[in-house]
């Protein structure tokens, strides 16, 4: 309770500080927003000219969609310092989190705070909220824990190839490059059915990057369309635990690696 | 503007920006590999749009990959690295001691866009493997092949004119790095190079036709493609000169009346 | 309080590859290059001292700092701060610890400096009452009220190392360690830094290691010094004792009267045995007192025999040539 508090507290202390640069501060809202949001104005077009895609309406898709950029934004939200996390363990601002009497992974989740993430948060709900109501779902509450925990697990997804990679940076000084990859990776292929890819591409982004975790498998089961998965439709209701299961091991290994930090700035 | 043989600067000038490129040698392969999993991914969803139908409203799909293919290379291909110094040395107010200099500010930019189109070479060159393995290329017929050379040279003018443009706007705007983005992300989007202008809804359609950035990479991309062909290039190709016309025009309006807010300014 | 025992830290870097693509391969090669910064530390400071750090750039200084508090792992031996090994357990220790960086500030940039206290407090868990007895006798002893509210990127350098000062005591740690926090400040910013530190050991027996390059911060607050170079302890002694041990000689100060100077420059040429001379001018002389040989009361009486003297002084040769001359001298043992 006592580290929610200061968390809390860390967060709008940072953005207090923000609060200065006024104009900056709407504009790395807005374009958070708008960068998230393009992706999806391509598909949109396409799908008002084409109907749809591999069997996906419009607001099917847009459900995909809005689920990832909300899963995205809840991730980013959480974790907007480790974007900075070259330049914090080049410079030894890192050192600054180890002499405090708090986790290294809370201060390094909450001590500052960019506004950009506002606007990736706020496009995936408002993509979603309008999906949501277009969209025919049999809903349950089944579903809505499975929404819940989808748009959890998926932030857990997409975040520890992120954090994984960042455990890099203690050993080489540099991972923007490899997280830079995997945010592309994500970013394009996360809101789009799985199932319009070939075999082989399919197969990598089930099992190699498992994008396909973050909202596809989850919405083929809110959609009642367990055909489309290559196993027991069941197992589709567990798939928030991919997320869980990454964000551990990536989680561990970044701990881990912090050992080898060499506080290189004097 | 007076038209004078190329100055001996001019070429020194190219060089050292074609040498600066080393810089960017790393984020150059990451950027490539960006390329080309956004072409792989647009050719997915239109391979799957179309599904079983080989054309839609005339467009046949080999025809489409192509255009994306190709498409997808001249993105990467064409710089806009012209904006960046403009705005940077707006931003510096490097620009008052640039056209104190016995050559043109313009052809200053200019040949550092240059400079650095040669320094990227060898990437560019990479590109087009890559691009033939995640796509499809064929190669279009003689006449198509020349008036796309052309179409393609036609393109880079209305690139670097544009950006240059773009960096003009560092004048009122000081900091124009979010501009700049801005309109990098738009552009892949109203080039034409994610959506075919074909298959545009109208509005958006009249819109980008509005804009410089499909005479970028549309129009080379349709001769390329194949889909216009014979006399029927003329149009595009001329649609490109005309966009030169009118970005000279713009830019030329757009200087006098930065000199004279930088002059008022005290320089 | 705080208890090192052989330690050691060895740094391994990627050897960097040079020519194509250099940056990727860097990043994926198996070579490394070793440097040991620290070879061996060992050191004992009890409650209540303040204890000077010397070395030269380079020496292993901020190395051992970062091993004591948490930041670094040693590759070889242990130390404890107030029972605690820091980085075993860097919660607990950094409650024990208040940090001053010279060069880096611990407040947030963007913020005024009471916004940062006021973290600091919340973070420590320093009970609200006590929070605002420590910040106020704080703000009162370094005179910070004038600028508790403006925000810290805007502060002098001065204010904002009272600011940091601040920030590291706030929550009373039994331990303090201070990088060059005298650095870049001017006479009466120092004696202020100087004397806040003195008092806080004073009132709360604030165990002090200070590392500094200024002699004077070492002449004014350290009872004892430690001095460190390529990683080794050269020095471990009182601070009395560096002058003894490496400069025992007293330094004789002569101006004589205008009819002395003859003698003076006698004097000067062939100095009596222990007696050797450093500097000779028309009226003014320095020499140097060897007072094992002989002591300094028998040379001024000899002197002042022999030579019409205006004025004399004797000096203690100056910390800044002792340390500079330990340092040479390893240079030499190398």
């Amino acid at each position: 309770m006592r580290l929610a508090t200061l968390s809390w507290e860390l967060v709008t202390a940072s953005i207090r500080g923000q609060m200065q640069y006024r104009l900056n501060f709407l504009i790395d809202v807005a374009f958070g927003l708008v960068f998230s949001s393009i992706g999806f104005v391509f598909i949109w077009v396409v799908l008002g000219r084409f109907d749809q895609i591999g069997g996906w309406t419009l607001s099917e898709v847009a459900l995909l969609y809005g689920m990832r950029l909300t899963s995205h934004g809840i991730w980013t939200v959480n974790f907007s310092r480790l974007f900075a996390i070259d330049r914090i363990v080049r410079d030894g601002e890192f050192d600054r989190m180890l002499i405090r009497p708090m986790p290294m992974m809370l201060q390094l989740m909450y001590g500052s705070f960019r506004m950009a993430t506002l606007g990736d948060l706020l496009g995936g709900i408002i993509l979603l909220g309008v999906a949501l109501t277009q969209v025919s779902i049999d809903w349950s509450v089944g579903k809505l824990i499975l929404l819940a925990c989808a748009l959890v697990g998926g932030a857990m997804l997409d975040g520890a190839f992120q954090l994984g990679p960042a455990a890099m940076t203690f050993r080489t000084l540099q991972s923007m490059p490899v997280r830079g990859l995997f945010d592309d990776i994500f970013g394009r292929f996360s809101g789009y059915p799985t199932s319009i890819f070939d075999r082989s591409a399919r197969f990598l982004l089930m099992w190699i990057v498992p994008v396909a975790f973050v909202a596809w498998v989850p919405a083929t089961v809110l959609l009642d369309r367990p055909a489309e998965l290559p196993f027991p439709s069941w197992l589709g209701w567990f798939s928030p635990l991919a997320g869980v299961t990454c964000i551990a091991i990536a989680g561990w290994l970044f701990v881990h690696e912090s050992r080898y930090y060499q506080s290189s700035g004097s | 503007m007076t038209i004078r043989g190329p100055h001996p600067v001019w070429w020194a000038m190219i060089r050292v920006s074609a040498r600066r490129v080393h810089i960017y040698r790393a984020g150059m392969m990451f950027w490539m590999i960006r390329s080309m999993l956004e072409l792989f991914l647009i050719l997915i969803v239109w391979s799957a749009v179309y599904g079983d139908r080989e054309s839609v409203e005339g467009i046949a799909d080999d025809t489409l990959l192509v255009y994306l293919t190709i498409s997808a290379i001249q993105v990467y291909i064409l710089p806009n690295i012209i904006a960046v110094e403009v705005g940077e040395r707006i931003e510096t107010g490097q620009v008052a001691t640039d056209l104190i200099r016995p050559f043109s500010f313009m052809k200053q930019m200019i040949a550092i866009q240059f400079g650095s189109s040669i320094g990227f070479a060898p990437a560019c060159v990479l590109v087009i493997p890559a691009a033939m393995l995640v796509g499809s290329l064929e190669l279009p017929s003689l006449t198509n092949g020349v008036a796309y050379i052309i179409s393609f040279v036609l393109a880079y003018m209305v690139s670097t004119l544009t950006w240059l443009l773009v960096g003009l706007g560092g004048f009122w705007l000081i900091n124009i790095g979010g501009l700049r983005a801005l309109l990098s992300v738009a552009s892949g989007f109203l080039s034409g190079a994610l959506i075919p202008v074909w298959f545009m809804p109208d509005a958006l359609r009249i819109l980008v036709q509005l804009l410089p950035f499909q005479a970028m990479t549309f129009l080379p991309a349709s001769i390329f493609s194949g889909q216009v062909t014979g006399t029927a290039m003329m149009v595009p190709l001329l649609v490109q000169v005309a966009w030169i016309a009118i970005l000279i025009g713009l830019i030329g309006w757009v200087w006098a009346r930065a000199q004279r807010k930088l002059v008022i300014q005290g320089g | 309080m705080i208890q090192a025992d052989n330690l050691v830290k060895t740094f391994e870097r990627p050897v960097r590859i040079d020519g194509r693509f250099s940056a990727v391969r860097t990043m994926f090669t198996r070579q490394r290059q070793r440097s040991v910064a620290v070879d061996g530390v060992s050191l004992s400071i009890a409650e209540g001292e303040i204890v000077g750090y010397l070395g030269p750039n380079g020496a292993g200084k901020s190395t051992t700092i970062k091993m004591l508090t948490g930041i670094l792992v040693p590759t070889s031996g242990t130390a404890t701060v107030a029972g605690i090994v820091p980085w075993q357990d860097r919660s607990a220790n950094a409650r024990n610890i208040g940090l001053v960086f010279g060069q880096r500030s611990q407040l947030w940039w963007d913020l005024p400096l009471d916004e940062s206290l006021r973290l600091i407090g919340k973070m420590y868990d320093v009970e609200p009452v006590r929070f605002r007895q420590n910040r106020d006798m704080l703000v009162e002893l370094l005179q910070m009220e004038a600028f508790l509210a403006t925000p810290v990127r805007q502060l002098s350098l001065g204010q904002r190392m009272r600011g940091d000062l601040a920030a590291a005591v706030l929550y009373e740690p039994p331990v303090l360690f201070l990088d060059e926090p005298t650095v870049g400040l001017d006479v009466v910013a120092k004696e202020r830094m100087r004397g806040f530190i003195e008092e806080i050991n004073r009132t709360r027996k604030t165990t002090v290691l200070l590392t500094t390059h200024d002699l004077d911060d070492v002449e004014r607050l350290c009872q004892r010094i430690l001095i460190i170079d390529q990683g080794r302890v050269l020095f471990d002694g009182p601070t009395a004792d560096v002058k003894r041990r490496y400069a025992p000689h007293r330094l004789l100060d002569i101006t004589v009267t205008g009819d002395g100077a003859a003698v003076l420059r006698e004097l000067a040429q062939s100095p009596p045995t222990g007696v050797t001379t450093s500097s000779a001018a028309e009226l003014t002389a320095s020499f140097q007192i060897d007072p094992t040989v002989v002591p300094v009361a028998a040379v001024i009486a000899e002197f002042s025999a022999r030579a019409p003297i205006a004025d004399l002084a004797v000096r203690e040769p100056e910390m800044e040539g002792i340390i500079r001359e330990i340092y040479e001298a390893r240079e030499i043992t190398r």
